[in-house]
């Protein structure tokens, strides 16, 4: 479904990512883990096309990317909830939600019954964020932020959703309950997911296949069993969670 | 009574002054720049009502809206062929370019029109209307008017539709914006042609009792950005508190003291504002939230 080929992307002169190459097959889970700095935000920012300084090629169901503007690439069914949740603070939940289904709204009008249909969809699998629907984005507790931007990332009808450390800054108890939708979103709305995660454990027993990024190039990728098996990995990536955990 | 013959034209002019102020709020908010050819656009809504009513002989309010809508394409001529091709060098050097256009649109309205001033008739005659026993022209009503129901379509576009939210969260966040699918560069390009529609609106409805003339945007730009720096920069609401404070003061300050001291009064309040008050009356403090 979208295959990466010697991605390379550029801050100025700064490479931050080097010669990357991985792919993601419809249906699976894949995560991509890494310490900070390692190029995993670059990666995903420069798949749904906000980083213009990229090399290589990015191509989703045979259609080369790279270089088309964001707004072409969620047509096309790739939706990004980009670290540090990104809400629109000053607008209420129903209306960043209605942002998320911008460019179906652009396309057939402004009160349209399949929107508030998916509005509902959104609330069903975050029912919190329904109690809340007119209180302003900014005033959510971090959890419910999260599942917002979740939410916001759904109003697009993604196939392929890229999401960028869901579980930063958050309790255990929502950090497990934000993971069980991501399981359900690929189980019953059939959605395939990139995930970026530096909690390493949780973000592996989810997934079905890993890649490991070290200063911006790739050094491991299997499937989530063998890594987790990994002396290696185990010393770099999970050791340091158990120590949070 | 000229206590409320005073009060009434300093509600009116500040309207139109806020008017202004809601077209420098529209750009700052967009793009982070101060847009110094935000006058030229209120000399565009006035001179060109003027060329469309006088020369081209335009019922008036055809006249009117077309020299609106005049404003209205060169607010998007200024994004597209000097905004958006650098979009990406600092707010400073967009400023500068601003400047740029400023003089630029001056100098061609100077050539294709002249340097007199003109005038345009009252919208609805010049018989004053009694109110409260001061003689009021009709005109200080219709700028009333008129300003009120524009800024509420203004707050309704932004309250309930979707470009106009679109519109709110590129303006807080563009890369957001760009990832729900916003197309961030047209918005900003809206945003560029509603707000020289409001500046050229203020123009025009201005014309009748304050005259027009190719060089007005100078002042009044001064005056428009005055009062979205009292009301808060970036404020829509401020935009109108602005306004009229700046617009009753000046009226006061022209009825009892001397008009001479109209744009030094205008100058001072933006000083002290900036000074003292730089967030505006209606700004809070930003708290940067990590
Ligand atoms: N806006 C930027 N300007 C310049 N350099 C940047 C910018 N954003 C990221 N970088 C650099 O690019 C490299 C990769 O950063 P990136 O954000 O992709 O890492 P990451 O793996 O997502 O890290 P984290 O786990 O901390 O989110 C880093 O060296 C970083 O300093
Ligand atoms: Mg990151």
């Amino acid at each position: 479904m979208l295959v990466v080929r010697n991605l390379e992307v550029f801050y100025g002169k700064l490479r931050a990512v080097k010669s990357l190459s991985f792919h993601v097959n419809e249906g699976e889970i894949v995560t991509i883990i890494g310490a900070n700095g390692s190029g995993k935000t670059s990666t995903l920012r420069a798949i749904s096309g906000i980083m213009v300084k990229t090399r290589g090629e990015i191509i989703f169901e045979n259609e080369r990317i790279n270089g088309l503007p964001p707004h072409v690439i969620v047509n096309m069914g790739i939706s990004h909830v980009p670290e540090g949740r990104r809400l629109f603070p000053n607008l209420t939940v129903r209306d960043n939600l209605l942002l998320g289904a911008y460019p179906y709204l652009k396309k057939n009008g402004d009160f349209s019954k399949i929107v508030k249909d998916r509005i509902e969809q959104v609330f069903a699998i975050f029912p919190r964020l329904k109690e809340r629907s007119d209180q302003l984005a900014g005033t959510l507790s971090g959890g419910e932020q999260q599942m917002l931007a979740i939410g916001r990332a759904l109003m697009s009808r993604p196939r392929l959703l890229l999401l960028d450390e869901p579980s930063m800054g958050l309790a255990p108890v929502i950090v497990n309950e934000i993971f069980k939708v991501i399981e359900e979103l690929r189980k019953d709305m059939g959605v395939t997911i990139l995930l970026v995660e530096q909690n390493a454990r949780k973000a592996l027993e989810i997934s079905d296949r890993g890649y490991v990024l070290e200063s911006g190039s790739l050094v491991y990728s299997g499937s989530s069993e063998e890594l987790k098996k990994s002396k290696e990995i185990q010393r770099a990536y999970l050791g340091k969670s158990d120590f949070f955990e | 009574m000229d206590l409320i013959q005073y009060l009434v034209s300093g509600i009116s002019i500040g309207s139109a002054y806020a008017l202004i102020a809601i077209g420098f709020n529209l750009i700052y908010n967009a793009t982070g720049i101060i847009n110094f050819a935000q006058g030229e656009f209120v000399m565009l809504g006035g001179m060109g009502s003027v060329y469309f009513y006088h020369y081209l002989h335009f019922p008036l309010i055809f006249a009117i809206l077309s020299g609106i809508l005049l404003a209205g394409v060169t607010g998007i001529l200024v994004e597209r062929l000097s905004i958006r091709p650098i979009r990406d060098a600092s707010i400073l050097s967009l400023i500068i370019v601003t400047i740029g256009d400023s003089i630029l649109i001056r100098g061609i309205a100077m050539l294709v029109w002249d340097k007199n001033s003109h005038a345009l008739p009252s919208f609805s005659g010049d018989i004053p209307i009694r109110f409260l026993g001061a003689a009021v022209s009709p005109q200080y009503i219709w700028i009333i008017v008129v300003s009120i129901i524009s800024m509420l379509l203004l707050g309704g576009f932004f309250r309930y539709t979707i470009t106009g939210k679109a519109m709110l969260a590129s303006s807080v966040d563009p890369v957001a914006a760009r990832l729900v699918g916003i197309n961030v560069e047209r918005v900003t390009m809206y945003s560029f042609f509603i707000s020289a529609l409001f500046s050229g609106m203020a123009g025009a409805l201005m014309t009748p009792v304050t005259l027009t003339s190719y060089d007005i945007g100078i002042s009044l730009g001064l005056k428009g950005f005055a009062a979205a720096v009292v009301g808060g920069l970036g404020r829509m609401s401020g935009a109108l508190v602005g306004g009229i404070i700046l617009g009753i003061v000046e009226s006061f300050s022209a009825g009892l003291i001397s008009s001479g001291y109209k744009d030094a009064i205008t100058f001072g309040l933006l000083l002290l504002f900036l000074y003292m008050r730089p967030q505006g009356i209606v700004g809070e403090i930003k708290a940067e939230r990590v």
